[in-house]
């Protein structure tokens, strides 16, 4: 067990690269089965091509053949939609909405939209909502750092960040106040309750970034038989645009600008946090106030005063970084009282 | 806390509030001009839901999009905010073949799961029989004829290949229109009809 946490930054990492490889395989994979039934992947297969796409529909291939799917689902050459379906239930989605384990997993930003936009609840995804629900009350806030793609990109800028620092630029880190995001929050789930608008589902870094990544592998596998470059270039809408310009934000302008001050999924995924039972408690006789772990935590908090609040994702950075292990994981539901949060 | 600190921060907050607030719904409202709720504006994939209840149900995860097989499911991108990002069929460029997948895999239940392919009814296919190589008597063809997945019940044709439509039958897939041959516009036009399933 201590191995293992003062190992956990490398478990986490590799966690989160796991969860973007495997979101990263899924558009190819759903093709590979979406195809199958219509014959055209066998049509592929039989022609002799020799592009990236050929090659990516043989692995696919070979995967669905070492008894991974049925006999039935690989024979189904007609159009009937039972092949379809059969092979579809496997596994398809992204972070936004997914169907895994057979069941339909949500986001909770998204399950708070469609909840507030359609006044109801929609039956089949209580057991995927409530699971990521449970999920989040019980250890917080860990979507942000243990499975969201975005969180993994915006980290890759915190790097290039201290890596320009380090060659002697200053850059600039303009900070905001951290309750934008419940004021966003809340604001647009009324828009969507008044006007019937899913506003904040068009900005959420994760699921733009899927989308963008479905459409690039979309537009390229299906021109299989051809050269794809020109169309995969298309493929990208003004999102992308978006997502670029707030990668440049971050790293040049203000640091974790979307995570810390903006991010409506983060706010939501921190309120039902707020009962965790996983929670960072320093050992005030330990603890040397170097302030290691306030440089650390990519949440802006400031652990060295026990100012953590709701919004500690649980990415247990200011634990791995503390020289005096000061800061252990501690099974509760209380916070140490922080003195200076007082005033 | 003080009390001009308390001041200073509910001032803020309500700045804050105003600015944030106020900005996005005048976003959304003006962007929003036309919100045609009631009318339907593209053929939707098999299986939705009435309009206005299709878009709330909606969740633009854009899954029915990943699993068409015959990329005939695409983006709305130009019809308002409100529409933007949900799904559509365009059946002159790709026609839905009927295959279903969409309606099994959309998880909020904004596509219903359909049973028999002619259970289907997403629109009507209209002929115009001025443009119409057999009816106009410019040739003969009954391509249509040949594409339409619930043969001789949708559409069926005469001896000089002429076609006649019959609405009832008609699921709205468009693999008619999709074929079409008659030069410059389609002979045949597939209008989405409102409500789905009767």
């Amino acid at each position: 067990m201590n191995y293992l946490l003062k190992h956990i930054q490398k478990i986490r990492l590799s966690v989160r690269l796991f969860i973007l490889a495997a979101l990263c395989i899924m558009p190819f994979f759903t093709w590979y089965l979406s195809h199958l039934p219509m014959g055209d992947v066998k049509a592929i297969i039989d022609e002799d091509y020799a592009n990236v796409q050929h090659y990516i529909i043989h692995m696919m291939d070979g995967v669905a053949h070492s008894g991974f799917l049925s006999d039935d689902a690989l024979e189904g050459t007609s159009q009937e939609n039972q092949n379809i379906s059969d092979t579809i239930a496997v596994a398809s989605g992204d972070v936004w909405s997914a169907r895994l384990f057979g069941i339909e997993w949500l986001d909770m930003l998204a399950w708070a939209e469609l909840t507030v936009l359609s006044k109801s609840m929609v039956l089949p995804l209580l057991a995927g909502g409530l699971s990521v629900l449970l999920l989040t009350i019980c250890c917080g806030r860990i979507f942000c750092s243990w499975i969201c793609p975005a969180g993994l990109l915006f980290d890759l800028c915190d790097k290039i960040r201290v890596k320009i620092e380090a060659s002697g630029r200053r850059l600039r880190d303009i900070k905001f106040k951290r309750w934008h995001k419940y004021v966003l929050l809340t604001v647009g789930l009324f828009i969507g309750l008044i006007v019937g608008l899913p506003l904040l589902g068009y900005f959420y870094p994760p699921a733009l970034f899927l989308r963008e990544l479905h459409a690039v592998v979309y537009a390229f596998m299906d021109n299989a038989t051809e050269e794809a470059w020109f169309g995969v270039t298309l493929a990208l809408s003004g999102v992308s645009l978006f997502l670029f310009a707030l990668l440049m934000f971050e790293t040049f302008v203000s640091k974790r600008f979307w995570c810390r001050y903006m991010c409506a999924g983060g706010a939501l995924y921190s309120l039902f946090g707020r009962f965790r039972l996983f929670r960072i408690q320093r050992v005030k006789a330990q603890c040397t106030d170097c302030g290691d772990c306030n440089k650390a935590c990519p949440m802006g908090l400031h652990p060295m005063t026990d100012a953590l609040g709701i919004e500690c994702d649980n990415c247990f950075a200011c634990h791995s970084v503390c020289p005096e292990e000061a800061l252990p994981i501690k099974i509760t539901q209380h916070d140490v009282q922080c003195e200076s949060c007082a005033a | 806390m003080e009390r001009r600190s308390f001041l200073r921060a509910s001032g803020e907050i309500a700045a804050s509030v105003v600015c944030i607030g106020g900005g996005l719904s005048l976003l959304s409202l003006s962007l929003n001009e036309a919100p045609q709720l009631d009318k339907r504006i593209a053929l939707r994939p098999p299986g939705s839901i009435n309009e206005a209840n299709f878009l709330e149900k909606c969740i633009r995860c854009h899954r029915c999009i990943d699993v068409c097989p015959s990329q005939a499911i695409q983006l709305q991108g130009h019809e308002g905010p409100v529409a933007a990002h949900t799904p559509f069929i365009i059946p002159s460029e790709h026609a839905c073949i009927l295959c279903l997948a969409c309606t099994n895999v959309c998880p909020s239940g904004a596509l219903v799961p359909v049973e028999k392919r002619e259970d289907v009814k997403i629109g009507i296919a209209k002929i115009d029989k001025r443009l119409c190589v057999a009816h106009n008597g410019s040739g003969v063809c009954g391509v249509c004829h040949t594409a339409c997945p619930i043969k001789n019940k949708a559409i069926s044709i005469d001896y000089r290949t002429r076609p006649t439509m019959h609405d009832d039958a008609c699921t709205g897939c468009g693999q008619c229109e999709e074929v079409c041959p008659a030069d410059g516009h389609k002979a045949i036009r597939v209008e989405p009809i409102e409500m789905v399933g009767a």
